[in-house]
C-alpha cells in the first residue's frame, strides 16, 4: 500500500493528526502556546527536527542494530535539537530565552520519537522526510491555532501588538495551561465532527 | 549485506554515530559562538536599561545601536551626541574596600588586555588565590566565593546633570540555579528602583515568575533600610506584604525557595559584603 508523496505529507495534518488523534506531544503544546510568536518558533523547530531525524534514521535503517535502535534514534534527535537550540540562541535570542527549556524538551517529544521508530525504521528516506514534515505540520497546526486564541483572548494582542478594542478585558485564564486543554478539546471536537471516522468506537 | 545485529556492527554503528553527531554539534556551537555571545552581552544591557528607568516594552522596541547609545564609552563618543536623556557609565569597584578601580589598576590586577567595558567579572568569581575573588564560609547567597571587582553602572540624567540611579550586578542561588541580575538603587541609596534577572533556570510558572513584569514592578520604590536604619530581614515575604512593611515585596506562590533566594541576595548585595562599602564612600564623597 504505497501512499503517494502528497498523502504522506498531508495525512498527518487532518486525518492522522499527532495531537488531535494520537494525543501525543501535549506537554509542549500547553507550555509554549501563550503567544503566537513562541508557538510559531516552536512549530518550526519541531518540523525541522522531525523531518531531519526521520530522514537520518531512514538513511541508516538497514544498519541500525535492533538492540540499540532506540539509543541511536535518541542520539540523532538530541543532536538535531541541540543544533536547533544553538541556532535559535544565535538568531532569535529573545524568543529562545522565553522558550527556555522547551526547545531542549523537543528531545522527549513523543511525536519525534514516534515517527522515527514507527515510520522511518520501515520506509525510505524521501517518504520519511515528508512524513516528518507532515507530522511537524500537524503539530504546528494545533500549536498555531491554540497560540492564536490564547494570545488573542489572553493578552488581547497578536504577535505582541494589541488588536482587541480597548474595552476588552484580557482573560487571564487563557494564559494558564488549562486553557490550552480546553482549546485542544474544542479542536478535537470540531475535527471529529468534520471527520466522524476519527471517533473511537466504544 | 552485513548482519546488522552482530556485535561488530553494533559497535561500528554506535561509534560512527557518536563521531558524526558530536562533530555536527561542536561545529555549530563553535560557528555560532560569537553571535550568541553578542546576544548575551546585548541582553545584559537591555536588562540594565530596564532597571535604569525604561519599561520592558520600551527596551524591547530598541535596536542594538539604540541600546549601545546609552552606554558612554569615553572619548570616542563625544563627537556624536546620542540625544538620550540618560547616559550610563560603567565603572569597576573593589567590593572589599568600596574604592573605584581605574583602567590601569584593572589591567595590572587582571591582565594587560582587560578593558573596563568588557571586563567579565563572572570569570574571576572563583579566583580566590589570585586575590581576585572573596571567599565566604557561610553566605546568604549560597555561593562559596564571589568576585572582588565588580561593575557598577552609573545612570546619569543629562538634562538635570545629576546621577539618578546606580545599578549593581547581583547573583544568588534560587532553587535550581544561580540567578543573575541587576538591582537599581537611587542616588542617595535609600530605595530600590528595580530588580531584574537576565539568567536563571527556575521552574517556569513558579520560580520563573521572577521575570513577571508585574512582580518586578513591585520592587520600585521599596526602602532599603528599616526604621532602625538597618537592612531589612526579608525583602520578599511570604504571601502579601503587610501595608506597614516598606521594605519587602510579595512572595511568589509555589516558589518559597526562589523567593527566599531573591530576598537573601538583595540583602547580601546591599550589605557591607556586597556594595555597602561602595555606597558608604559614594555618600561621603557627595556630601563633601
Amino acid at each position: 500500500m504505497a501512499k503517494s508523496a502528497k498523502d504522506v505529507l498531508l495525512d498527518p495534518v487532518f486525518n492522522n493528526n499527532p495531537i488531535a488523534l494520537q494525543v501525543l506531544g501535549i506537554c509542549s503544546a500547553l507550555a509554549v502556546t501563550t503567544r503566537l510568536d513562541k508557538s510559531i518558533t516552536m512549530a518550526i523547530a519541531v518540523i525541522i527536527v522531525t523531518a531531519f531525524s526521520s530522514a537520518a534514521v531512514a538513511l541508516i535503517r538497514s544498519r541500525i542494530p535492533n538492540s540499540i535502535r532506540i539509543i541511536v534514534q535518541m542520539t540523532i534527535i538530541a543532536s538535531l535539537v541541540i543544533l536547533v537550540d544553538q541556532v535559535l540562541q544565535a538568531f532569535v535570542y529573545d524568543v529562545s530565552k522565553e522558550l527556555s527549556v522547551f526547545v531542549g524538551l523537543i528531545i522527549t517529544n513523543c511525536i519525534v520519537m514516534g515517527r522515527a521508530e514507527g515510520y522511518a525504521m520501515q520506509n525510505n528516506v524521501t517518504n520519511s522526510f515528508l512524513d516528518g514534515i507532515g507530522n511537524g505540520l500537524g503539530y504546528s497546526l494545533i500549536l498555531i491555532v491554540v497560540g492564536f486564541f490564547r494570545e488573542l483572548f489572553g493578552s488581547g494582542a497578536l504577535f505582541g501588538i494589541r488588536v482587541m478594542p480597548d474595552f476588552y478585558q484580557p482573560n487571564g485564564l487563557m494564559l494558564l495551561s488549562p486553557s490550552a486543554f480546553f482549546l485542544i478539546g474544542f479542536f478535537i471536537w470540531i475535527l471529529r465532527t468534520w471527520k466522524p471516522e476519527q471517533v473511537e468506537t466504544e | 549485506m552485513v548482519n546488522k545485529d552482530s556485535i561488530t556492527n553494533t559497535f561500528q554503528v554506535a561509534g560512527a554515530l557518536c563521531v558524526v553527531c558530536s562533530l555536527m554539534v561542536s561545529a555549530t556551537a563553535i560557528g555560532l559562538r560569537e553571535t550568541q555571545q553578542n546576544n548575551v552581552v546585548l541582553d545584559k544591557k537591555k536588562n540594565i536599561l530596564q532597571v535604569a528607568g525604561f519599561s520592558a516594552e520600551e527596551v524591547k522596541a530598541m535596536d542594538a545601536a539604540k541600546i549601545e547609545s546609552f552606554f558612554a564609552r569615553g572619548d570616542q563618543d563625544k563627537e556624536k551626541d546620542s540625544g538620550n536623556e540618560i547616559e550610563i557609565s560603567d565603572i569597576v569597584v573593589d567590593l572589599t574596600t568600596g574604592d573605584t578601580i581605574t583602567q590601569e589598576q584593572l589591567k595590572e590586577k587582571i591582565s594587560q588586555d582587560t578593558v573596563i567595558s568588557s571586563y567579565d567579572q563572572e570569570k574571576q568569581a572563583k579566583k580566590v588565590k589570585e586575590g581576585l575573588a572573596v571567599n565566604m564560609d557561610v553566605s546568604l547567597i549560597g555561593l562559596k566565593e564571589h568576585e572582588r571587582f565588580s561593575h557598577v553602572y552609573i545612570v546619569r540624567n543629562r538634562t538635570k546633570d545629576e546621577i539618578s540611579r546606580y545599578v549593581f550586578p547581583v547573583k544568588g542561588k534560587g532553587l535550581w540555579s544561580t540567578l543573575f541580575g541587576y538591582i537599581a538603587v537611587d542616588a542617595r541609596f535609600q530605595q530600590i528602583e528595580g530588580l531584574t534577572f537576565y539568567k536563571h533556570a527556575e521552574t517556569p510558572g513558579l520560580g520563573g515568575e521572577v521575570d513577571n513584569p508585574k512582580w518586578k514592578k513591585l520592587w520600585e520604590g521599596r526602602m532599603i533600610y528599616d526604621e532602625a536604619g538597618d537592612l531589612a530581614k526579608e525583602y520578599v515575604v511570604k504571601g502579601t506584604t503587610p501595608a506597614d512593611n516598606p521594605n519587602a515585596v510579595d512572595g511568589l506562590s509555589g516558589a518559597t525557595i526562589t523567593s527566599k533566594g531573591v530576598s537573601n541576595l538583595v540583602r547580601f548585595w546591599l550589605s557591607d559584603e556586597g556594595f555597602g562599602k561602595f555606597m558608604e564612600q559614594a555618600t561621603e564623597n557627595s556630601s563633601k
